[in-house]
């Protein structure tokens, strides 16, 4: 028993995630339903290591900083201690003022993140 | 050919030699047209035959003149222009000056490894004036895929990283003056006096190191030297570039009220906490490709020259490069961060005032250079996880032993055998050794997927097995693993005990079923050592 490769969950989540919703059925309302305002959370180095190897993941939007990182740490579990805090993070390709101390503090952690937005989680990278 | 020589002289055959060269030019026109045409030629360009006529009219004496000395009207070309630099020196921004500026340049280089090595390589082609390289590790056979300063040769010789790349160096460019420095970055003792004079030998450092002590260090000394820090780093297929502690024209301080500071920011200002160090893993243990490493240290060499062809002075705001080699989006191989200026609580760089009504103090080149600031505890070590009893492990002989007598025993029914749960990640099984009819189950996935517990209790209690032995590389992800799997055994056991199922348990709390449940104490690394000084085969 290998347990490798992605489980049915977990397709099935990014699916519901990813794709679009199955066409109504024939005969129904033919207005599309509204597209999921959502935004993007890019994870880099050690970061991305501590989210599975996602390279980026997709959050609902609107929502703060701080709810986002609390969100971070309920999927990944010490997230914060071993990866936030020593991170820099960034809102559009430009750097926002927060710090991990248990939860997430500084200026900028009731910043509201909008649909379409692009969030950067940047810890330091050391070897060369 | 006629030749003219460099020091202008009155003999006769300097004068011949010119004469010839007017002749020549002459030629230029009389060899390859009808007379009628060039005569047409001529009376169109008035002026020049205006010219020409005014030579012959004038007095012999004022021609001779002309023949014998032309500096005051001609200078010929600066030697810098048709150097090996040419072609870096037709670029209008770097120019004349811009070469002035590199030849003058001195740069030091600390860490002489994949990001060392292109660096090292261009800096020295481009002809900086002095290229200091510190290091003090020898060159090894897993450094060539990367670290394409040095050769087969250096592995072979045994030589140290800065031999062996001052070589490569010298080999390139002769007229670079290459300084080795072959020595630890320390301070403390008489260590510290020392790393201060080479630094200060320098105008720009170039952290090519590996590990965030020795970055916070170098940050530090380029901080209290006012050198300008160019910083890069790699892992995997990503990298990042930063420009630090730069100085910053008094005009754009001033026109820019964010970054009043008369410097960049420093590293501290960027990352004042340091990485958590479970999660800093060298190359050697995470992985680097060659030409990720190697972009990174091409852009640094890059970043070097354009602030030495800038006069060591920096107007934009600050940034951070990342890099990423193989990304889901095309279009998101290179992002660039803006950054804040520097920290005004920067325990490095930061401001008197500021810290002080935190309660802080800045750091002094004393306490550095006395190594007064230990940079290894501020960064912290990897302790080994110590979270399962001495009896919930075994050790690599005992299971080793265990595993082979079972494997010699006639009656297989009689005998149950352990789950034993490997938790490295399935690269790491692939590249690793086995131990024979385990299964893999990384331990990210023990840790969020509940799933992997039940179908790890599923396994244990299907009759075949009484106890499950978990084993990664070491022996800490595995205790990890062990204990997530104990706590789920020991909430069955209560939610069983109080719905009063029938006897499960033990009284003492445990499953009668169940003999064992723990880790390999040092995971493969101990197995391996057994293997190696025993005579005990692996199963």
């Amino acid at each position: 028993m290998a347990v490798s490769g992605p489980h049915k969950e977990d397709v099935q989540a990014y699916r519901a995630e990813n794709l679009p919703p199955p066409p109504p059925p024939a005969g129904q309302s033919q207005s599309q339903p509204e597209p999921k305002e959502t935004f993007l959370l890019l994870l880099f180095a050690s970061a991305q290591s501590y989210c599975d190897n996602k390279e980026s993941l997709t959050f609902s939007a609107p929502m703060t900083l701080r709810q986002l990182f609390e969100e971070l740490e309920r999927r990944y579990s010490g997230i914060g201690e071993k990866v936030l805090k020593s991170s820099q993070f960034s809102v559009n390709l430009d750097y926002v003022h927060c710090t991990w101390k248990g939860t997430m503090q500084g200026d900028d952690e009731e910043l509201v993140l909008k649909a379409r937005d692009e969030v950067g989680i940047i810890p330091p990278v050391s070897s060369g | 050919m006629p030749q003219t020589s460099k020091v202008p002289n009155h003999s006769s055959h300097g004068l011949s030699s010119q004469q010839d060269a007017v002749k020549d030019t002459q030629s230029l026109f009389a060899d390859h047209m009808p007379t009628s045409m060039t005569d047409d030629i001529l009376s169109e360009m008035g002026s020049v035959r205006n010219y020409r006529e005014g030579l012959q009219t004038n007095a012999p004496l004022d021609q001779t003149h002309l023949a014998h000395d032309f500096s005051h009207i001609y200078t010929p070309a600066p030697a810098l222009a048709s150097s090996r630099y040419n072609r870096q020196m037709l670029i209008p921004s770097i120019s004349l000056l811009g070469q002035q500026r590199i030849s003058a340049a001195r740069i030091l280089i600390v860490g002489l490894g994949g990001l060392g090595s292109p660096a090292s390589l261009y800096l020295a082609g481009a002809g900086v004036g002095k290229l200091g390289l510190l290091d003090d590790d020898d060159v090894e056979l897993s450094n060539l895929h990367r670290q394409i300063v040095h050769r087969e040769d250096s592995v072979k010789q045994g030589l140290p990283k800065v031999q062996s790349a001052k070589r490569a160096c010298e080999e390139l460019n002769g007229e670079c003056k290459v300084v080795g420095h072959e020595m630890r970055l320390a301070v403390g003792g008489s260590d510290g006096a020392k790393v201060m004079e080479v630094f200060d030998g320098y105008d720009i450092v170039l952290d090519c190191t590996d590990n965030p002590a020795t970055r916070y260090l170098i940050s530090d000394l380029c901080v209290l030297l006012s050198k300008t820090l160019v910083s890069g780093a790699a892992q995997r297929l990503e990298g990042q570039v930063l420009l630090l502690n730069y100085a910053v024209p008094p005009a754009a301080a001033s026109m820019d009220h964010t970054a009043r500071a008369e410097r960049g920011p420093c590293y501290r200002c960027v990352f004042p906490t340091p990485p958590s160090p479970d999660m800093v893993l060298s190359c050697g243990e995470i992985g680097i490709l060659g030409p990720v490493v190697g972009t990174i240290g091409t852009l640094m060499a890059s970043e070097t020259l354009r602030l030495i062809v800038r006069g060591l002075e920096e107007t934009r705001k600050p940034t951070m490069l990342l890099y990423n080699a193989w990304p889901a989006d095309p279009r998101s191989m290179f992002r660039t961060i803006g950054l804040r200026g520097a920290r005004k609580d920067c325990l490095a760089c930061g401001k008197e005032d500021v810290l002080k009504e935190k309660g802080l103090k800045r750091i002094t080149k004393d306490e550095l250079v006395e190594g007064r600031v230990d940079y290894v505890a501020f960064c912290g070590v990897s302790e080994d996880v110590r979270i399962l009893k001495s009896g919930e492990r075994m050790s690599a002989q005992e299971f080793l032993h265990l595993t082979a007598r079972e494997a010699g025993t006639e009656n297989h029914q009689r005998v149950k055998r352990p789950v034993i749960v490997d938790t490295r990640e399935p690269h790491e099984v692939e590249m690793g050794p086995k131990i024979g009819g385990s299964i893999n189950i990384p331990l990210t996935k023990i840790l969020r997927q509940g799933r992997s517990i039940e179908e790890m209790e599923a396994l244990l209690l299907d009759g075949k097995h009484d106890s499950m032995l978990f084993v990664c590389q070491r022996g800490n992800d595995s205790q990890i693993a062990a204990r997530k799997m104990l706590e789920a055994r020991r909430q069955r056991y209560e939610t069983k005990a109080e719905s009063g199922a029938d006897g499960v348990g033990t009284m003492n709390g445990e499953d009668s079923r169940i003999a064992f449940i723990g880790d390999i104490a040092g995971g493969f690394a101990a197995i391996e050592k057994v293997i190696r000084t025993s005579s005990v085969r692996p199963p």
